[in-house]
């Protein structure tokens, strides 16, 4: 493996590489605040309310349907539908936004239904409303459940954002693909890709981490350090 | 489906509490899961300053009960009187005479925080402090000022021995400590009567003894207190009046003193001579 030329490469990357960084990022912002959303009110709303089952549609569709697909759609359908184009970038914010809040919902809707029973009726019984409860009570423990799964979903999203290098925007995967190409280094540049995607990813998920070990803690031990203040619970 | 035709109709609902009415009043209440009845025609008055303990077996119907009077369970039938207002319902004039309307989730929030609730498993908000979890429920519902809410916060962990305790979260308390914030949580709301479902059954006998002497002196400032315990000793010492519930049904009820010594009936005597 060609060590030097990875190294010269490097400074190369760098501006596709804040493309990827850029576009998860305001993708995984988007997505959590729509997915955040969805999930409280599908939490909220009555068994047979219309509009809790276009969520689960909307669902249904993320889950079913291949990134790749949704990328296509996005390129090939949007424009004729909206009558606009979108920048590529913008494209990809769109698709990963679209298809990340899915997932999102999903795990907002498990991490509010996971929260004790009585939680729901203590806060019934000091005289707050449903939504009062959801918002105060409810959401906030959600949210620390909600960080593992979500640092899943971040780094699938990162990962996906490979896959927008199908309508040619100049993102990490895109710009390494052409290189390679052009050099003939396919080897190394793979390596260098994988382990720009594994740095970003990794940086990300100790960012989570510290979510879910400092802001998040309520007093709890990290399960691994000490199971004693998770026995006290009942 | 809420059978309303049985609820007899009271001359004024609405009127300023007075001496004369009880505090708690249950009447002809039924609770059932499906087919299989839960609660079986309780009727119960309770009066202010009162304690009543009631005791039974496991699946008498006891927290039914207990869950029914602020609506945590829904009755199936039957009224319940929270200081002359009905609960769950509400009369409403209408040009053929008053009817009576369900409340709203809201209204009936309104009226739930009147009544205060301490649980088995203690349900402590896992998120927020000890003073917190005292403090919110006077904040967000009552719209008191955070401060000031928090200052009484304080005074009420002081009345439960646990002022040095303000900043420990849920999880950092023992249960005993837990269920002492619990009670205070539910004395911020200031009110009219507390119940209590089975305080100290998740508690060794060291926490229980905490946690008992916490409502022993709360019952000496005078709150009407409403508890549901398997702790007969503590029962015999603490309480006015007793409710013995057997398979749904209250069989016995009477002063304290009374039923413990001498139960009429033989299924409280049986109950007894098992846990005496």
């Amino acid at each position: 493996m060609d060590i030097p030329f990875m190294i010269r490469t490097l400074p190369r990357l760098m501006g596709p590489l804040g493309v990827t960084i850029a576009v998860s990022l305001i993708s995984l912002g988007l997505a959590t605040a729509l997915g955040v959303a969805l999930g409280v009110l599908r939490v909220a709303l009555r068994p047979h309310n219309p509009l809790r089952w276009l969520i689960d549609l909307y669902v249904e569709i993320v889950r079913g349907t291949p990134i790749i697909l949704l990328i296509y759609a996005a390129h090939f359908l949007l424009p004729p539908l909206l009558g606009i184009k979108l920048p590529l970038f913008w494209e990809g914010v769109v698709v990963l936004t679209f298809n990340s809040a899915g997932y999102q919902v999903e795990i907002v809707r498990a991490a509010l239904e996971s929260i004790p029973v009585g939680q729901r009726e203590a806060a019934t019984s000091v005289g707050m409303t449903e939504g009062m409860t959801l918002w105060t009570i409810l959401l906030p423990q959600a949210a620390r459940q909600m960080i593992p799964p979500l640092t899943n979903e971040l780094s699938n999203l990162v990962k996906a954002s490979s896959v927008l290098s199908v309508v040619a925007l100049f993102e990490l995967h895109k710009a390494g693909s052409s290189i390679a190409t052009s050099s003939f280094k396919f080897i190394e540049m793979l390596a260098l890709q994988a382990l720009l995607y594994f740095v970003v990813i990794q940086t990300l998920s100790w960012c989570t981490q510290y979510l879910e070990k400092r802001v998040f803690a309520y007093g709890y031990k990290s399960k691994s350090a000490g199971s004693e203040a998770w026995a006290i619970r009942v | 489906m809420r059978d309303t035709s049985t609820n007899p109709q009271p001359q004024s609902p609405s009127l300023p509490p007075s001496p004369g009415i009880p505090l708690l009043k249950i009447e002809h209440l039924h609770k059932s899961y499906g087919s299989r009845p839960a609660v079986i025609d309780a009727n119960l008055e309770v009066q202010r300053g009162q304690q009543v303990v009631i005791v039974g077996a496991s699946g008498s119907g006891k927290s039914t009960l207990l869950r029914c009077i602020n609506y945590l369970e829904q009755p199936s039938s039957g009224q319940i009187w929270i200081d002359g207002n009905p609960m769950g319902q509400h009369p409403v004039q209408t040009a053929q005479g008053v009817k009576w309307q369900p409340d709203s989730p809201k209204q009936l929030a309104r009226k739930r925080h009147h009544v205060g609730m301490v649980f088995q498993g203690f349900n402590l908000f896992a998120h927020l402090s000890a003073l917190d979890n005292i403090a919110i429920g006077p904040h967000r519902v009552l719209g008191r000022p955070q401060a000031e809410c928090r200052a009484r916060a304080r005074e009420l962990l002081q009345k439960v021995h646990l002022d040095r305790h303000a900043d420990q979260y849920p999880a950092q308390l023992s249960g005993g400590e837990q269920q002492r914030v619990a009670i205070a949580r539910a004395l911020a709301m200031d009110p009219k009567l507390i119940l209590f479902d089975e305080p100290t059954s998740a508690l060794d006998p060291r926490l229980t003894h905490e946690v008992l002497q916490v409502m022993q002196e709360l019952a000496e400032e005078g709150l009407t207190m409403v508890v549901v315990t398997h702790e007969i000793h503590f029962a015999r010492r603490f309480a006015d009046w007793v409710v013995y519930m057997e398979q749904g049904r209250i069989i016995e009820t009477g002063l304290a003193r009374e039923v413990f010594e001498q139960p009429q009936h033989e299924q409280t005597q049986r109950f007894l001579s098992y846990v005496m």
